[in-house]
């Protein structure tokens, strides 16, 4: 080293390096809007023939919730952002999307409830302040300030990894006209050690991992009744699509879990039944549901509600894929401080 | 305490303390979506390595996230994306002790 500061504890190991760009505390958040992805149901309602039963989301698992942030920091870096989750719900960074000189933040929760209060950080040069002049700052090369004892740096107080659930259920997807798509998995976890209050630390572990099931049935009949010829079609398709999230246990004495599992992001039921004196449609609804005709005009029914845009959240199908799971076998660095460092 | 480094504000009150910063971040990069790329980052004894998905908005993506090698003793952190369409953007986080 020629130039600049370098700080090593005993161990040798670099504490503060100039040459690094150190993150500070931007601020404390709570959320400026609760949303959830809208339900996808769409199909026929009454029909003459055939089993008119759930039309609806019998059945289905409840969805969790979406809170959203909006973090200052004017660059390309994204704020780390720490969730503080005093809940029993999985809560994790889902989206972080830069907005003018923000960054939009979502986290999602495998419930409902009261939003969780996230602590953000982000990198000196990002900030709207100059450096006040005192203290203690450090400058790279180029002259960018990349440490200030002014602005709270970031301390870690433990951090590791830990891998989300393989899927988010096993097991049957459901029967006759009723889906099981619920998570039934085992929580995933991480052990570490602190003396901490589990309620004080809060965690950066953003959510990468995420599943989709479906459940499809199909029924039809056909033949005489009540001197009438008569056939039904009824093909239905219920999916959930889901993403990973994180909460913090206790243990006995300060052993401490981050614990991984899933929640339903979204869900959705299409269904299509006719009513014909011909069979013509027998054994082709399901697979032109699933294969994207009747999928199609269902979605576009639905976003012509104007859902979307009520929840303040992008139309789709949330069905990218058929059973199966996503960056779900990748390791998820977390990263763990205390609320009370900045409160 | 008897080394490492501690900052107080004008209260007393503690800013920072090398005694609690159990890791460092040493290293913060974003690959492109769909791109194989390569970053530089110091050795360390130990490093873990973060990933955060960005500007990833819609719900039909298959949203693959970009993965990494981080060999011991080796300054680059190479990132793959396994998909050609569907990997997202992904910042890295580098920290290390």
């Amino acid at each position: 080293m020629t130039f600049g500061i370098q700080v090593k504890n005993d161990n040798g190991q670099l504490l503060i390096d100039s040459e690094l760009s150190h993150y500070h505390f931007i601020g404390k958040y709570t959320s400026y809007n609760t949303t959830q992805i809208p339900d996808l149901l769409n199909g026929p309602g009454i029909v003459s023939f055939g089993p008119n039963q759930n039309k609806d989301m019998t059945g289905m698992p409840a969805k969790g919730t979406i809170y959203k942030y909006t973090i200052p920091s004017n660059g390309v870096k994204p704020p780390m952002v720490f969730i503080k989750n005093t809940t029993d719900n999985y809560m994790a960074v889902i989206v972080t999307n830069k907005v003018g000189s923000n960054w939009d933040t979502w986290v999602f929760s495998s419930g409902t409830g009261t939003a969780p209060t996230v602590y953000a950080f982000g990198p000196r040069n990002q900030f709207a302040s100059s450096p006040s002049g005192f203290g203690l700052e450090t400058y790279n090369a180029a002259g960018d300030p990349t440490f200030d004892s002014n602005l709270k740096p970031l301390r870690v107080i433990g951090g590791g990894n830990i891998t989300a659930p393989t899927s988010a259920h096993t097991g049957s997807f459901g029967g006759v006209y009723i889906a099981s798509l619920g998570v039934n998995v085992n929580d995933s976890s991480s052990t570490f050690n602190s003396s901490a209050n589990e309620d004080d630390i809060i965690y950066y572990c953003p959510s990468i991992a995420h599943a989709c099931h479906q459940y499809e049935y199909q029924q039809s009949d056909s033949g005489i009744s009540k001197w009438q010829s008569y056939a039904w079609s009824r093909g239905d398709l219920w999916w959930c699509f889901y993403r990973s999230g994180f909460k913090i246990t206790s243990g006995s004495g300060n052993t401490k879990y981050l614990k991984s599992n899933y929640g339903v992001y979204a869900r959705g039921h299409v269904w299509q039944h006719v009513a014909n004196s011909s069979s013509i449609f027998v054994g082709l609804i399901l697979g032109a549901i699933t294969g994207g005709a009747y999928f199609a005009i269902a979605l576009a029914a639905i976003v012509a509600t104007g859902a979307f845009t009520t929840s303040g959240v992008a139309s789709g199908g949330y069905l990218p894929y058929a059973n199966g799971s996503r960056d779900s076998s990748l390791p998820n660095t977390y990263i763990l401080t205390r609320a009370s460092y900045y409160d | 305490m008897s080394f490492g480094i501690e900052i107080f504000d004008a209260v007393g009150n503690t800013l920072y303390s090398s005694a609690d910063s159990s890791w460092n971040l040493i290293g913060s990069f974003n690959a492109p979506a769909n791109t194989n790329t390569s970053f530089t980052c110091p050795v360390y004894p130990e490093r873990i390595v973060s990933r955060l998905m960005l500007n990833q908005l819609s719900g039909d993506d298959e949203a693959f996230v970009h993965e990494y090698t981080l060999a011991s003793n080796s300054s680059t952190l190479y990132v793959t994306a396994p998909s050609s369409t569907e990997t997202v953007e992904t910042q890295f986080l580098v920290f290390g002790r």
